[in-house]
Parts: structure tokens; sequence; C-alpha cells
């Protein structure tokens, strides 16, 4: 035993047997902070149990909403949409990468995800729905004959015409009809169809190598926008409520990241349009100087200056300086 | 289309001012953590008085 | 060639940190307080989490949105972790104020927090595991943080099989093998001594 009581401060003493020492028993002190844990999270489970909104699906949008969807499907079709522009690790665009000065770590691994949201989200889908519904096939094989900037002319004529457009049992009413909008009405109808039927994410997600419902970051994609921002503004979960520490529902979300969220909340980062990657710097920093508090002088001596030790070992302090 | 888009669910309570905006369970969180802190530290510890 | 690698790690262990330190029967006197007892809270809490998250496990993730009795587990399991990150906050509050990094121990500071951030990433792959509007929302608003500090490329929130096995077998195991070394630690250095009574004397890390 190398234990001993000797009052120097030497390598080989256990640094607490330097002191007075009281009966202790770690084990039943662990058992019974497991079997008091477990009273806890029971209760809590029994009373409060947890919250489960189900997923949005573009059936439910088509249904409830379904102008949402229609636009989305004109803006990937387009490629006008926010995806289509988006940049690393989707495709080759710059929309929305994220740089300081030349500092752009978004841009190092290049596009090792990529969506092409024209073809993944509109066009695929309809492909596969033109196996059961032939109809479908002379639509997309007039689309597919097309130049670029018919399809464009197409598009354009038929977003015009939105604003004033209906939906009328999953089909689309335009104000005025014509040659002008090409295939483009009926493909959006098509859409709908297949969106009603419950079956888009799946003809999505399809593409996906071997277990396609196993990454569904294309159909995930699809309503990230418009749709998903509009329901989790109805949930009061929307990035500038401080939606990234809420759960749905009345229950506590990731308190933990408090920091990172209230970051989000303030300038500059607010109001940047690099606000991510301003936000992630500034946490990996702010982390890195908590977890090296012990090296750097003056930070690490906070502590002592807040003097909350002497409340919390006051009994010891008390018996020191009564000996004095 | 009538309401747009509808969760199952409304909302959570949040308590808002000016660009606060916070979940009132998530606030009842941390007043817990900051009551139990000060009381672990407050309340004399029963142990080891043998 | 004639040492033995056995023997030698078995000195190793016996000297850095015997039984009897490993397993104490007595602490210091001045291990006086409440706010002791916040570690071992949090891991009774990681305790429940594994255990629920075993369950959960077993049956698979589309289980505890069917059955009634899966959802208890799910709700085991949430209040499992609301409560080991309130508890693992209590304990880093309270290590900061008594400055536990001190005579040595900047190890089993680092590794805390290490523990804290494997702890939010653990989290994070949960949320994304619920397969609900949660799951969805968190997806889609936490890729453009990722991708814009250029890890969206491979680690990939949308993707949920990868979000999945993350958060049922690597983020627990590197999870249990840093808090094997923090206990380790821990009852390698003991538990922190009372800094120096005088206030004027600087604080060492040691």
């Amino acid at each position: 035993m190398k234990q001993s009581n000797s009052a120097t401060p030497d390598r080989q003493v256990y640094a607490n047997s330097r002191f007075e020492q009281i009966p202790y028993d770690l084990v039943k002190e662990m058992t019974w902070a497991i079997v008091g844990m477990g009273a806890l999270v029971l209760i809590l489970a029994g009373v409060f149990s947890t919250p489960d909104v189900p997923m949005l699906t573009a059936k439910q949008v088509a249904s409830q909403d379904p102008m949402v969807l229609v636009n989305t499907e004109l803006s990937d079709l387009a490629s006008t949409g926010e995806i289509a522009q988006y940049g690393p690790p989707y495709n080759h665009n710059n929309g929305s990468v994220q740089a300081i000065g030349g500092f752009a770590p978004q841009t190092w691994l290049g596009v090792t995800i990529p969506v092409n949201s024209a073809q993944d989200n509109v066009l695929n889908p309809l492909q596969r729905l033109a196996a059961i519904n032939p109809a479908v096939s002379s639509t997309l094989s007039q689309w597919r004959t097309a130049s670029g900037r018919t399809q464009q002319a197409w598009i354009q004529a038929v977003q015009q015409q939105l604003p004033k457009a209906t939906i009328h049992n999953g089909r689309l009413i335009l104000p005025q009809s014509g040659t002008n909008l090409g295939p483009v009405p009926a493909m959006v109808n098509d859409y709908l169809a297949l969106a009603n039927s419950g079956l888009l994410e799946s003809a999505i997600d399809a593409h996906n190598g071997p277990a396609p419902e196993l990454d569904r970051t294309r159909s995930l994609l699809l309503l990230q926008g418009k749709a998903d921002h509009i329901y989790a503004g109805k949930l009061n979960m929307k990035g500038e409520q401080w939606g990234i520490i809420k759960e749905t529902g009345n229950y506590p979300g990731a308190v933990w990241l408090w920091f990172y969220t209230l970051l989000y909340q303030i300038p500059p980062y607010s109001t940047a349009a690099n606000a991510d990657l301003l936000v992630v710097l500034t946490v990996l920093l702010v982390t890195a100087v908590l977890v090296f508090i012990p090296f750097i002088p003056g930070l690490r001596s906070i502590p002592r200056r807040l003097r909350v030790y002497r409340l919390i070992w006051r009994n010891y302090y008390r018996e020191q300086e009564g000996q004095r | 289309m009538g309401q747009g888009l509808q969760p199952p669910i409304p909302a959570g309570g949040a308590w808002e001012f000016s660009w606060l905006n916070l979940s009132s369970p998530d606030i009842i969180v941390v007043v817990l953590m900051v009551v139990i802190f000060i009381l672990a530290i407050a309340l004399p510890f029963p142990g080891g008085k043998e | 060639m004639s040492k033995n690698w056995t023997r030698s790690l078995r000195d190793r262990l016996q000297q850095e940190i015997p039984m009897e330190h490993l397993l104490p029967d007595t602490l210091p006197k001045y291990v006086d307080s409440y706010v002791y007892l916040f570690g071992v809270l949090t891991l009774a809490a990681f305790v429940w989490i594994i255990l629920s998250g075993t369950i959960l496990a077993i049956f698979g993730p589309d289980w505890w949105h069917v059955s009634p009795v899966g959802h208890f587990f799910n709700s085991l399991h949430f209040w499992s972790i609301q409560s080991f990150f309130f508890f693992m906050i209590l304990h880093l509050w309270a290590q900061f104020l008594m400055a536990a990094w001190r005579d040595g121990r900047h190890f089993t500071w680092i590794g805390g927090w290490l523990m804290f951030l494997v702890s939010i990433l653990a989290g994070l792959t949960g949320y994304l595991s619920q397969n609900n509007f949660d799951a969805q929302w968190i997806a889609v608003q936490g890729k453009d943080a990722m991708n814009a500090a250029g890890i969206g490329g491979f680690f990939n929130l949308l993707n949920f099989g990868q979000m999945y096995s993350l958060h049922i077998f690597v983020l627990p195991l590197i999870l249990i093998l840093l808090l094997g070394g923090h206990l380790l630690l821990i009852r390698k250095h003991g538990v922190v001594e009372p800094l120096p009574p005088d206030p004027k004397s600087e604080v060492r890390q040691g």
C-alpha cells in the first residue's frame, strides 16, 4: 500500500488520504441513485407521456394546401427553387454556399449527395406514374422533346396565372388555357394525383440505391422550403422562434442548445447571410475555451473569485478556520 | 383550401418578449435547474454526521 | 523481450488505481454537499437511457408509434434524456464552481466536456430517429448548419438510416468508453480538494 498519512505533498501519496475520512458506500449510493432515478422517470413518463406529431407528407400538403405543392413542383421543375440553386453537397451552384471571405468549408468536399430537383423530385416520380397511367407518358414526351427555352416559357406562363388559379378536386384550374402552357398543367395535375395517392415520397426516394426507405434525403428536400416552414410556424417552432430548442407541443426540447439557438436571434448572426457558418464557428470557439479553461490564466480563476466554493465547502473552512 | 396546412396539435405555450420567444416547458426546466442547484448548495447535507 | 505485457499492465493498474481507490469505502470529510450527487444522478439517468433505448431498439423504430407499450418506453427514454442533461449541466456548474480541474485533474474536465458534446450529438441523432414531424423539421433545419460547416456531405441529417445507426450503436459506444475513462480518472485522482482557505492564492491547474 502506498497510502500514507504523511502531510508532505508527494507524487505517490493519494491526495484524498491526506484528509480526515468519513465512511462512504459507493455501491449503495449508485444503487439508490439508479432506483431513485428510475422512480422519477417512470413517474414523468407515466404522467406526461411524449409528443408524436406525424411527419408532414406530400399527401397532406396536396389535400390541405395544394397550391404550396404546385409552387414547389414548378420551381423545382424550372430549377429555380432553393435546393436547385443550393450548391454543395447537392449540386454545383452557389445559392446557399456560406463563406467568410474565401473560407467556405461547404465547398471542400464538393458534391457528395447529388440532387437534381427537376429530375429527382418531379420528372422521375412522374415517369414512375407513367407505368401505371399511360397518358402521363405522352405528357412527359412532349416535355422532353421541347427545348430548354420552351420549357421555361411554359412554366413561366403557368406561374403567372397561379395567383388567380384554383384547385378543384385535385385539378389545377387556370383562368386562361392555351397552347403556350404546353404540357405543364397536365404535369401539375398528374403530380397532384401522385401526391394525393400518398406515393409521391416513395416515388422520389425509389431512386436512392438499394434501400430507399432508409435514405429520405430527396423527398425531405421536396417539402423543406415553404411547406415545412408553414407547418413549423403553426407549431411555433421556426428558427427565429428559438425553434431549435423547442419540442412539438408542451414539452421541453433540447434546452442544452440554448447558446447555439441564442446566437441565431441576435446581430450580427440574425441578419447575416452566412449565419450558420458564423454560429457554428462561434460555438466551436466558445466550447474550445470552456474545454481548455484549466490552461487559461484569468479564466481559470473565475471560480475562486465567485467564491461559491466557500459555500459548498463551508463546513470544511469553518473547521479549518476554527483550528487557527 | 380553407385553413391551409393544419398540424394535429396546437403550438406549445411560449413566452414572447421582443426578440425572445421561449417555450414555457423549456423555461420551467431552466428555472428548476437553478432552484435545485441553489437548494443543493444551501441545504445542509445530512451524510457523514455519524 | 522478456517483458511480460500482462504483468506490466497489471502492475501499472495496481499502481495507478488500486482497488481501494477504485471502490472507496471512505471519502474525505469535505465531501459534504448535495452538489456531489449530480454526477451520480447523471450516471443513473444514463443507465435508464440505455435500458429504455435497448427495449426500443429491440422492437425497431416504428414500434413506439403504433403500440401504447412502445409509446410508454419512448416516454421513459425521453424523460431519462431530459433528466440526464438536467443533472449533467448541474454537475458541470458544480465542477466549474469548485475549479475541479485542479491538481492534475484537467483530463477529467476535458473528458467531461467531450461526453457533453457526444451527448449532444446523440441527442440530435435521437431526435432525427423519431420518424415524426420533429425529426423531419430538425433534419431540414439542421442540414444548412451541417452543410455550411462542411460536414453535411458525409453527416447527412436527411439520411434516416445513417442517423439511426449512429444513434443506437456508435454514439452510445463512444459515450460508454468516455464514461469509463471519466470514472477511472475520478477515482485515480480522488475527489478534488477544497481551494486553499487563503483567497489570494492563485488557482493552479497542477
